[in-house]
Formats: structure tokens, sequence, C-alpha cells
């Protein structure tokens, strides 16, 4: 039938694969937290540290035998943003000093002529390149070359300053982020949508103390995981009914496509609601009592490989905490 | 053995969907409850597994009373499988779901992995252990879910228009395994449904219209009610008409005759 | 007119490999007077090849020419009106209704084809006529309704925007017996009236065997049979189609393995009776 499956889970049999979700889990939150500890300057030591966990997670990520390319393209839905930080750092730190000479950039006919055509090329190219992050930022980069290259006809000007530390300061931020998405990316890579389920429920269980219903979450958590792909499907059929009665997404105003977009809600939710009833029947004629003690059909067991890790994890994070003080 | 002693149910307090309804259903045995959509069937059997608590009346499950006392003993003894394939797995795999009731009753861990492959195996899902819902069909779904009533061990199931939404293939497949779960194992049996060439093979049938019990007795007997079925927009499927006919020309031969009730136990 | 397949196949992408749907399709189907019923196991691309019918899916490769539109379409050929020409229903299609009020759902279809509020209110209340939905309930919630009120209405929805060709996947299944017979005395009065071609997906051989003028086999994609019923039902390569007989064959196949009669296809209940009466008074 289907060939999505929940979640990106791409089988494997590396160590990171068998690590037990909890400790998983746990050690991202705390180099995570870590990642995030590292203050943004220009300072050797914050900057080889930020560099030497993108090196640790490069070579993490080829340790676990998935594609490099599958781990990258998790950039992708914020490739937007990480281009657009990475230039509002650049012009707007005035300190340190120039790397070149002032650039002027031309607000001109020419200018924005040059790019509207480049976007264009932009756009019909881009199917034809295989490394498209790379081509988005490249793109990015050719928007300021054609303003600093074309001042023909003229509007307005205004001056670049490019100075060292603003560079530095783009990059540790665009290192940053890439490491904390690539870092997510590769435990969900690797761990299976009912472990990691079963890993938030247990870092959730200490909740439990101040009345959190922390079981009753996780079996929310783990009857939406079941069911997005089916309501995928659904929803899917739900389009090609409505389309059948002449909703067409693309010739259409804004006034009809809001219509449309409920002829696709509506019918989603009614079949929800049954379902959730239907549920909550089949579950209680099962047995099921919220908030009751309940076995496992999973089990988890802590080795030493988990151990090992966590240990790992908390040295770096005791490292950057202890650079922080130093500094 | 299943005691309903004058049951009433109104979901409105305006419309009666169930009216001093009586019935007994011996161990072992496989009953049809048949109905007109809006008969009260599916009313009925919600009833039986206490998701719903009639107005008035008693039932008596193997000797004991189904109330809110009861209940969770009753729930070990009577299992349903509904009509939407989907609406009634709950786990993210064939594995967790058929565990889910077992975890619900504390069933120890290694107890319950032997439990999920016996069942799974009996009801030929062993080798989708692993698979998720929605890469199973709406037959192999609704096995699944058998599986999982089958696990509990409860006596008594109850299908409530398990195969209405499935394709023949699937219909077919669930129809051999609720034989065999009567045949084989013992099971008592409930299936309600408005297939009649279904319910012509089950041991006895109740036939409800607009919350009463209209008819009930054996399949021979209830078919040749003819009139009343059709007043209860029940029709007799092809081969049944056609043995009723047929049975009226006194040239046709017994042998006959006897073959074409048998076409339905064929199928 | 019409619509016709010219070595048509679909491909579905998937994760690894590609999974062919249909392959090499070529069918002729006239957009008047044909009642066509298409066959064939769970899986033999049945759905895949009615949804290049009125569009929604748009061939690997091949071409589909739909009342002399041709699929694929070029660059910005617009295609949207192929929808009311092919009304195409859905299994379960009481899943569509998403309106306040059971008239306004049957309007949906033909508003969105640019009729007027009026015109469209005409032909909705011209649909609902027809499949027996009564006055009372034009104002009604769509979901206060019976599910077999339900279904109607949604196929209301189809037939309110006139179209010329009916397709069905499945419109009975999961309908009662009487539900059953009435739905489709609809579809065989719309067939009867106005000679609508009407194209029906269906597992249900007693249907095939009652309704339909021309039975279209699938198997694995590919499209094995193309003719009438008895040619189906009585062709030597019958059980390669992997398909069901009709209850009325079944029987006679069953009573000549038991009792000997010999068998001779008879396809309804009056001649199938008087068969076993002429052979019992020998």
């Amino acid at each position: 039938m289907n060939n999505i499956t929940i979640g990106q889970y791409i089988p494997g049999t590396s160590w990171l694969h068998k690590l037990d979700p909890r400790i998983k889990l746990l050690s991202l939150v705390i180099l995570l937290v870590g990642t995030f500890m590292i203050p943004i300057s220009v300072d050797l030591i914050p900057l080889i540290t930020m560099l030497l966990i993108f090196v640790g997670i490069m070579v993490l990520t080829a340790s676990t035998g998935i594609p490099m390319r599958k781990v990258l393209n998790g950039l992708r839905p914020i490739v937007f943003l990480l281009t657009f930080t990475f230039f509002i750092q650049l012009f707007y730190v005035r300190t340190g000093t120039l790397v070149t000479a002032p650039i002027t950039m031309y607000i001109s006919l020419s200018s924005m002529t040059g790019i509207i055509l480049w976007l264009i090329f932009y756009n019909w190219s881009k199917k034809y390149v295989k490394t498209r992050i790379l081509y988005f930022f490249f793109t990015a980069f050719m928007i300021f070359f054609i303003q600093a290259m074309l001042p023909y006809i003229n509007f307005s000007s205004y001056t670049l300053y490019i100075y060292d530390e603003g560079l530095i300061r783009a990059g540790f931020i665009f290192v940053r982020i890439t490491n904390v998405i690539i870092m997510t990316s590769l435990l969900t890579f690797t761990t299976m949508t009912t472990d990691l389920n079963y890993g938030i429920e247990s870092l959730l269980k200490p909740l439990k103390v101040i009345k959190v219903p922390v079981d009753v979450i996780a079996m929310m958590l783990s009857l939406t995981l079941r069911y997005i792909p089916t309501l995928l499907g659904e929803t899917e059929k739900i389009m090609k009914a409505q389309a059948s009665r002449g909703v067409d997404f693309k010739e259409s105003k804004f006034k009809e496509k809001v219509v449309q977009i409920i002829s696709l809600l509506i019918p989603v939710f009614v079949i929800s609601f049954k379902r959730a009833e239907d549920l909550g029947n089949a579950m209680e004629v099962r047995g099921y009592v919220i908030g009751a003690k309940r076995t496992r059909i999973d089990e988890y067991q802590i080795g030493f490989a988990d151990i090992f890790s966590l240990i790992v994890a908390c040295v770096i994070l005791g490292l950057i905490i202890y650079s922080r003080a130093i500094a | 053995m299943i005691k309903v002693s004058d049951i009433s149910f109104s979901y409105n307090s305006v419309d009666e969907a169930l009216k001093h309804v009586n019935l007994k259903i011996s161990k072992g045995s496989w009953v049809s409850i048949l109905g007109h959509n809006g008969s009260g069937k599916s009313t009925l059997a919600k009833i039986l597994v206490g998701l719903l608590s009639p107005a008035s009346g008693e039932i008596y499950i193997d000797g004991m009373k189904l109330d809110e006392t009861h209940i969770s003993e009753i729930r070990k003894k009577i299992g349903i499988v509904f009509q939407n394939p989907d609406n009634q797995f709950v786990g993210v795999t064939v594995k967790h779901d058929i565990a889910f009731g077992l975890e619900n009753q504390c069933i120890p861990h290694d107890e319950m992995v032997e439990k999920i492959h016996h069942y799974a195996a009996l009801v030929g899902m062993e080798e989708f252990l692993s698979k998720e819902p929605h890469q199973l069909s709406g037959g192999q779904k609704q096995r699944v879910a058998i599986a999982g009533a089958l696990a509990m061990e409860q006596d008594i199931m109850i299908f409530d228009e398990a195969t209405s939404m499935l394709d023949p293939e699937g219909t077919q497949e669930i129809i051999e395994l609720i034989k065999r779960l009567n045949k084989d194992l013992s099971k008592t049996i409930i299936t309600i449904t408005h297939d009649l060439s279904f319910a012509a093979q089950s041991d006895f049938l109740i036939v409800l219209k607009d919350g009463e019990v209209i008819l009930q007795g054996t399949p021979k007997e209830v078919f040749n009610q003819e009139e009343l079925l059709k007043s209860s927009n029940l029709e007799l499927p092809f081969e049944l008409s056609l043995y009723n006919e047929a049975s009226k020309d006194e040239h046709i031969d017994t042998t006959v005759l006897e073959a074409l009730w048998a076409f339905n136990s064929k199928t | 007119m019409g619509i016709q397949f010219k070595d048509v196949s679909y491909s579905y992408k998937g994760l690894k490999v590609n999974y062919d749907a249909i392959r090499h399709i070529y069918l002729d189907i006239k957009d008047k007077g044909e009642f066509i019923a298409i066959v064939g196991q769970t899986g033999s691309g049945k759905s895949t090849l009615v949804q290049h019918m009125n569009a929604l899916l748009l061939p690997s490769s091949g071409n589909v020419v739909v009342f002399g539109q041709n699929l694929p379409p070029k660059k910005k050929e617009k295609i949207n009106y192929l929808r009311q020409k092919v009304g195409l229903v859905f299994q379960f299609p009481e899943y569509q209704l998403f309106e306040e009020t059971i008239l306004k759902d049957i309007m949906f279809g033909p508003k969105n084809f640019k009729s007027t509020e009026s015109q469209a209110m005409e032909m909705a209340k011209n649909a609902a006529r027809i499949v027996g939905i009564d006055e009372s309930l034009y104002e009604q919630s769509p979901f206060r309704i019976s599910g077999g009120q339900m279904r109607r209405v949604a196929i209301a929805g189809i037939l309110a925007m006139e179209p010329e060709i009916l397709v069905l996947d499945e419109p009975t299944r999961g309908l009662d017996p009487r539900g059953r017979r009435d739905l489709m005395a609809i579809f065989k009065e719309l067939h009867a009236k106005d000679g609508k071609t009407i194209i029906l997906i269906t597992h249900d051989m007693d249907l095939v065997s009652e309704y339909a003028k021309r039975v279209i086999v699938l198997k694995d994609g590919n499209l094995v049979f193309d003719g009438t019923k008895e040619e189906l039902f009585e062709h030597p390569e019958f059980d390669s189609f992997h398909l069901d007989l009709p209850t009325p064959l079944k029987i006679l196949k069953h009573l000549e393995k038991e009792v000997g009669i010999k068998y001779q296809p008879k396809y309804d209940f009056d001649s199938l009776l008087n068969y076993l009466k002429e052979v019992s008074h020998e």
C-alpha cells in the first residue's frame, strides 16, 4: 500500500542505532545545551570548540552508516534562515578590522534587472542541480555581487562594510545552527519512532511528581504517531474526491480557496472525531484505564555503550562550562 | 452462557433503541444477530461489552451480573471486533497492537511475547509482527484485532459488522477464521451482520427490528419467514430464495434441495 | 467523443522501485449508452485506471483522450473542466460531505464549475430528486442523516454537475442488500432514461451479472478481457482472471458437482428455477 513509514528512521546496525533511546535523547539534550552555551565571540577558544563539535558530528555521522547526503538534506528546511542570519551578521557587525575596502552597492535599474534575471535563471535551472543547498547559497551571494557590479541607471546606493569580526560571527552562528540540526537529525535517523516515544516518555517520568499525566501524554503521542500515515492517506483521498467536484488549487481565486480548504478540513475533522469515539470504545473494551498500571511489551536495557556515551556527553558539557568560567 | 432479560435503551430519551429485549445465548454456540440499520443490533453489542448501560433490565454472563462492580471481570470474558479496521488498531505495529490488551492486564513481559507469537500465528499474521497498520489490508487489520481478542483469552467474541468494510477476499478470510474460532477453539461467537449468506452458517439467528426481537430460531426456521424478513429490510440471499421456491415444487428431488441448502456452508 | 486510452501505462514512484499500476491499456469508451463493469482482484489497477478518466492522474506513458482533450495536456492547458464532464464517485463518498446543509453540499460541485447560485440550486434539487433525497432534508446538516442517506447525498453531489459519463468506485460497498438494490436502481434508471454511460468498479459479480452490458477485466495492471458478461463467464480461461462467478452460476456448478445436474449457464432467478424444474420433471 503506502511507502511511507512513520518518522525518518533509516534502518542500520551502527552503535548509534543500538544505543538505548533514553540515553540518546538525554545525550542530545546535554549536547544541545552545551552547543548553545558556547558564547558567540571572536575569541579563539569558543571558535575552536564550535568547530570541534562540527568535526565530531561529522565523524559521528560517518560512523552510523547514514549517507552524508541525507543528513545534509535535513538542512533544506532552514536554508533560508541560515542564509539570512549569515548575511545579517556579516553586514551589521562593525567591530574589528575591515577585511576589504568598503564596497558600494547599487540599487539601480541594471542591478535590479540583473537580480530578477538571475532569479528567473535560478528557478529554471535549480532542478538540474544536484547540490541545491550550495546553489541556494551561491544565488544569495550573486544577489549581492550583482548589486556591486552593475551601477548603471542608479537610484540609490549604500555601502557594505565587511569586518573580520562580522565574518567570524556569521560563520560561528552558521556552524552552530548546522550542528544543532544535524545532531537532531542523527537522532531521528537512528531511532525508531516507537523507541523515541519511549525515550520521551521515560525522560518525562520525573514530572509525575508534580502530577503531570505522563502516561496519558505518552499514549497520546503513540496514537498520534500511529495515525499520521493513515490520516495522510485519508487526506489524499478526500483531496481527490473534492478535486473530482471541481476543486482546483491552481486555477482559483482566494475566496474560492478558502471554501476549498474547508472542504478538506471538515471531512478530516469528521473522520477524526468518529475515530476518537471508536478508538475510545475499543480501548475501553480491551481493558485500558487511564492512569492504571500497565506492563510494557518493549524492553530496554542500558549497557556499557550507553553509560559511556552519556559520560562523554556530560564531559563535553562540563568542559564547555569550565571554559566559560575561566574566560 | 449469556442471559439478556428485558433490556431497554434509549440514546436520547425520545426514541428507544432497544425495547424489552430478551434472549439467551448458550455456551459454545454461534449466534447471528440480524437487523436493518438502526434496528439496535450495535447498541445491543455495546451493552453486552459494558460500553453502554441499559435503561432497564439485566444481563448475566456466566452467572455474573453485568454492572459497574463486575465490569473488569466481565471484560475478561467478552471481547469485540468492530467494523472499522483502522479505528480499533491501537498499536504502532502489529506486535504492539496485540500486546495492548495484555499490557492493560499487566501480563508479565515474557508471557506476553509468547502469547503474541502464538495468537499471531493462529490468525496467520506471524510474519507481519513488525508491520505498521497502514501497510496492511483491511482483512489483515481485522485479523490482528482478532488475535488481540484471542490473546486476552475471552470465551465470548462479538463481531459487530466486522466484514462490512472489507473487500470479498478480506471478508472470506474473516469468515473462515470465525468458523475456526467456533469449531476448533469452542469460542461462543456472536456475529452482527446484515449478510444473510454468512448468517445462514451460524447455529442460531436473532432478528431485530426497530429495537425489538421479532424472530429467533435456527436458520431454517428463520429463513422460512420470508415476509417477516422483508419487512425488516432483510432480503433472503439468492440461494435461499431459490431453496424456498424450489421446496414448493414436489417434483424437485430432496437431494437437490439439500444441495441448495448446503451451498451456503460451502461459501 | 468519449474516452480513449492509447497504450497507457502508469507507475507510482516508490522509495526504491517504481510500481507499475497499469500497463499498456487500450480502451475505447463511448460517451453514451455504455454500462461497463470494471473488475479484477484488489491491486489489479482498477482505481488507477478510472482516475485517468477525469484527469486526476496523468499517464506515465501513452495518452488518454477525454472528450477530445489529450492527456497529458500541453504546458498551459487547463483540464479541470474534464471533472465536470466525467463525474467520478470514490468509495465511501460520504466522507466528502462538509457543508452546513445538504443542499449547499450538493451545490458545491456545480458552483465550482461556474454555475450561478440559482443554476446550482436547480441542478442540486434535480440531483437530490434523482437519488431520492426528500425536500424536507435540504436544510438539514449532512451529518445528521443515516449512513445510507449520506452516501446518496454524496452521489447527488456528483450528479448535480450533470456529467456526461458517470464513474463509480464500488458505490455499494458497505451497504445492506436493500441499500444496494436501491442505489443500483438509480444508476439503472439514469442509464435507461438518458442513455448515460455508466462505469462501475465492483467486486460483486452479481452486480455485474445483473446490470453490466460490458465487462473489463484487469489483472496485475493488464487489461485481460473486454466483452459481454456471457463471454466472460463462459470464457475458457475464466479461472486465470481470479474472479468469482455470479451466484446463479456458482449454484449451478455446485449442483453439478453434488447431484450431477448438467451445468448450463442461467443468469437469473426465474430461468434457474425453471431449469431445475425442467431437469426434475424428466
